[in-house]
């Protein structure tokens, strides 16, 4: 639909179309009516009434209703007088106004309307288009909100994580010390022990919060996601063997590099696998998918045939702590890592997920810019 | 049984009590002679007084930090063999590479575990006291 920018405006077309109609009415006045009235003896005004009515709203839509009358009359006067009417030239002059202005009045109001309706349809287009804004803007603050609060927990977390982390390392590093003393069977061995592991814990989520809270301090490089893909498949395998789930590869070749951090994104394959994993503690399938999408990112998905992610947890799941394991087996830092690492990768994820079917998560990532060497390369591949 | 440490000396510096604690602790009972100083000062003023077959350096110390005190120590003495220990805020391979380009045999990252503390140790000792530089 044409946008028009006033409404008292008429296009240019329509215009042209509307003095043909004007001088169309006109003619068909002359040809008809006059030997109709001639014929029939019947006054020209009232045989006149449906064309000038017409020519007046024409004028009326065209020029206004003054101008439509001012041209009507002398028109309706020359043609009258030629036919032989003996209406008076009052009679006519006032014939012609209420003509003009009534047709004029309802050539006005149907541009009125036609306006109206234009602008109705430009309101409604603009109200979708309002309501879509309306939902990327809160998509886009619940993101925000959702860095923010990493990013947040990320430093506090890394810095009580930096200050605990020395005295850990006395406390393990005496409680090995001292395991290695304590014989066998000595009754200070379960204590002992229990410490070393304990410790060994805490060093562990340390750890996680330290790698969580570096992130944005990593290099990047030209990966190839495939080749990233295939060593990392190599460390989920091992695991998978020991719980009958199949991993299968579905890689789209060629894809474009990636400018990433190699280790982040094994990271972040190992943590999708390893949840994924977790999710099919009876077995299944965990495919590992690469492809490109329309708008020339590079998709990276993890599926599993587990049990799925209920509605309520999913929207929590890239939230720091938020775990559904059992106390000791999880951190809650697996996923907001990964969401972290594909922030710092201008990235996004996306989870699907039924409940008793599976879930695949989607990463998607912006291929790395063409640089001088490639783009030469291609080129020369080109010509 | 001999002790893998008899006969080795080994000077700590750390400026947390109880990572030197640790290191007597857990090195004495191998046989090892441990000198503990708190920052790369004293171990350069000890370093003056006498040798020890190994150095361990702290990496963020008051007065004078690790890298620093490496620094000066390669000018004194080019074949001394030396230990990085650094927090794990530093964790990374430029910083392991640094470390390791400015002499260092090796570059451990706390809370480091009994069994890879020792092995460092050890690899150090079976390495000889010249190649800290090349490597």
């Amino acid at each position: 639909m044409t946008i028009r920018r006033r409404t008292g405006q008429l296009p240019a077309g329509a215009r042209v179309v509307r003095v043909v109609a004007l001088v169309t009415s006109t003619g068909i006045y002359a040809l008809l009516f006059l030997p109709l009235h001639r014929l029939l003896g019947v006054p020209a005004a009232a045989l006149g009434v449906l064309p000038v009515f017409l020519a007046g709203a024409l004028f009326g839509e065209i020029a206004g209703v003054a101008w439509g009358s001012l041209v009507l009359f002398p028109l309706l006067l020359i043609q009258f007088r030629i036919a032989g009417d003996p209406s008076s030239p009052m009679g006519l002059l006032a014939a012609s106004l209420t003509c003009s202005l009534v047709g004029g009045m309802v050539g006005r109001l149907r541009r009125y309307r036609m306006a109206l309706e234009e602008r109705q349809a430009q309101l409604g287009a603009s109200n979708a288009e309002l309501a879509t804004a309306l939902e990327n803007l809160s998509k886009t603050q619940e993101r925000m909100l959702q860095s923010e609060k990493m990013s947040a927990v990320g430093q506090l977390a890394g810095g009580v994580a930096h200050e605990i982390n020395n005295p850990l390392g006395v406390i393990l590093g005496f409680a090995q010390g001292m395991e290695r003393r304590v014989p066998e069977g000595d009754a200070l061995r379960l204590p002992v022990a229990s410490i070393v592991r304990e410790a060994l814990r805490c060093r562990n989520l340390i750890q996680e919060l330290l790698t969580f809270s570096r992130t944005a301090k990593k290099t990047t490089e030209e990966v190839d996601l495939n080749a990233v893909v295939r060593s990392t498949a190599v460390l989920l395998e091992a695991r998978a063997k020991t719980q009958c789930v199949e991993v299968v590869q579905e890689l789209h070749e060629p894809l474009p590099a990636l400018c990433a951090n190699k280790t982040q994104l094994q990271q972040v394959i190992v943590n999708l696998g390893t949840n994924a994993m977790d999710a099919m503690s009876g077995g299944g399938k965990l495919t590992l998918r690469t492809r490109l999408n329309g708008g020339g990112k590079v998709v990276l998905q993890v599926a599993d045939s587990g049990t799925g992610i209920p509605e309520e947890v999913r929207a929590r799941i890239f939230e720091p702590f938020f775990t559904t394991k059992e106390v000791g087996k999880g951190t809650g830092l697996g996923l907001s890592l990964v969401y972290e690492i594909i922030q710092q990768h201008q990235g996004n994820i996306a989870v699907e997920s039924q409940p008793g079917k599976g879930t695949v998560m989607s990463v998607e990532l912006p291929a790395a810019p063409v640089t001088v060497d490639t783009a030469r390369a291609a080129g020369g591949g080109l010509s | 049984m001999t002790l893998p440490g008899v006969g080795k000396s080994i000077l700590i510096a750390d400026d947390e009590v109880g990572f030197r604690d640790l290191f007597c602790f857990n090195l004495e009972p191998l046989g090892y002679e441990i000198v503990a100083v708190v920052d790369g000062l004293e171990a350069l003023e000890m370093l003056g007084k006498r040798s020890f077959d190994l150095v361990v350096l702290d990496v963020h110390m008051p007065r004078m930090g690790g890298p620093e005190a490496l620094a000066t120590i390669r000018e004194l003495r080019p074949d001394q063999r030396v230990i990085v220990l650094s927090s794990s805020s530093d964790a990374s391979h430029s910083f392991e590479s640094r470390a390791t380009a400015s002499g260092a045999l090796a570059c451990l990252f706390k809370p480091v575990e009994l069994d890879e503390l020792i092995g460092a140790i050890e690899s150090a000792f079976a390495s000889s006291p010249t190649t800290g530089g090349s490597r």
